[in-house]
């Protein structure tokens, strides 16, 4: 009897400890699967916000409830459930769907323009402010150095121009 | 005149003050670029698939469940891929026009039924006529990616060995279906000229 409770009161305890040895790998399964899961999620996510709906112009496959947007929404799933990376499943979208569908799209040459535009005019404004800026700050020197030469004769008929002023405003406070 | 000679040298005179034209010459040239594509519809997009073959495994056939639609059913002749669904409002405006030329021009129309119910469809050919060769009944939209439909109607022009030609986005109609007749005609020509 004793010894009967004893062993009941073992396996008990060897039970015990393997349904928690057991509770913690399925934990660790579970875990697992579920990060890959999330992950996923995340690049769904991420993909359809960055792939635009070939219908609606304005809207991200995300964004839109348009028919062609729900099938690419699964398409897309099933894609990266294949095992698909991203840039196989933007080149699978854009090959069906042309760049229009892509919202980066890729730098070829006839999208050069569109990426180097920008860059270009922004260079060549640089340029004419420089040179504009410049422009100015030299004739205003030479305005300057201009008034710094005065001939002779100039120089005389300011000083005069100078002194007639003065005399002015001393008669104007003998006045007041 | 001294000054005016320096100036003209470091290209800071009326040469250079003629490029402060330049964003004035911008604005216009997108203005005219703007106002051109003024009344053009945005949805028509080229289609980037033009010039590749429709894929191999078309799907289920409309009117016979049992059968398996393929390139191949295409039998070697020029063909248009027409989209359509009895949800579709402006197809019920084109069906008429499809029956016609399918009549009268003996074009060769092979329907796609997108995203649609099998009896409704069903009756809807019943009821309006059948201007198709046979229909493909693509009830998820499968087939639709692959050839990158983006809504109904839609019309692709496919030569005789399946390739992509041409792409109509909407109604085939007087207005819209001489462009397209012109490009159908020719490749109808090429084949008979083997």
């Amino acid at each position: 009897m004793n010894l009967h409770c004893c062993n009941t009161h073992w396996l008990q305890q060897a039970l015990i400890a393997l349904s928690l040895m057991m509770c913690g790998m399925i934990q660790q399964a579970l875990a697992a699967e579920l990060s890959s899961d999330v992950l996923m999620e995340k690049r769904f996510a991420d993909l359809s916000e960055q792939l635009r709906c070939p219908k609606c112009q304005n809207q991200s496959l995300a964004d839109s409830d348009a028919i062609i947007s729900r099938d690419l929404r699964r398409q897309l799933r099933e894609l990266l459930q294949q095992g698909y990376s991203n840039a196989e499943v933007k080149q699978y979208m854009a090959a069906r769907y042309g760049n229009f569908i892509l919202y980066d799209p890729p730098v070829e040459r006839a999208t050069l323009v569109l990426w180097f535009a920008p860059l270009l005019l922004i260079l060549l404004g640089a340029v004419i402010l420089y040179r504009v800026s410049r422009s100015h700050h030299r004739t205003s020197q030479t305005e300057h150095t201009k008034v710094d030469t005065l001939n002779q004769a100039e120089a005389k008929r300011l000083a005069n121009l100078l002194v007639s002023q003065d005399s002015k405003v001393i008669q104007v406070t003998d006045d007041a | 005149m001294n000054q005016d000679t320096t100036v003209a040298t470091n290209w800071s005179g009326w040469r250079w003050r003629l490029l402060l034209l330049l964003p004035m010459v911008l604005a216009f040239g997108m203005g005219a670029l703007l106002w051109k594509s003024i009344g053009t519809d945005p949805n028509r997009l080229e289609s980037n698939l033009i010039g590749k073959p429709i894929p191999e495994l078309l799907g289920p056939s409309l009117l016979d469940q049992q059968r398996l639609l393929q390139r191949s059913d295409l039998s070697g002749q020029p063909a248009l891929l027409n989209v359509w669904a009895t949800w579709c409002t402006s197809c019920a405006i084109e069906h008429p026009y499809l029956i016609q030329i399918a009549k009268l021009e003996q074009v060769r129309i092979i329907g796609i039924n997108y995203h649609d119910k099998r009896p409704q469809a069903i009756d809807w050919l019943n009821r309006l006529g059948n201007p198709y060769a046979f229909t493909v009944f693509d009830q998820q939209g499968d087939l639709g990616i692959e050839l990158g439909v983006t809504g109904a109607p839609e019309t692709y022009l496919v030569d005789a060995a399946g390739i992509i030609r041409a792409r109509h986005v909407g109604i085939l109609n007087e207005r819209t279906w001489p462009q397209l007749r012109q490009k159908y005609q020719q490749l109808i020509a090429d084949v008979d000229s083997q």
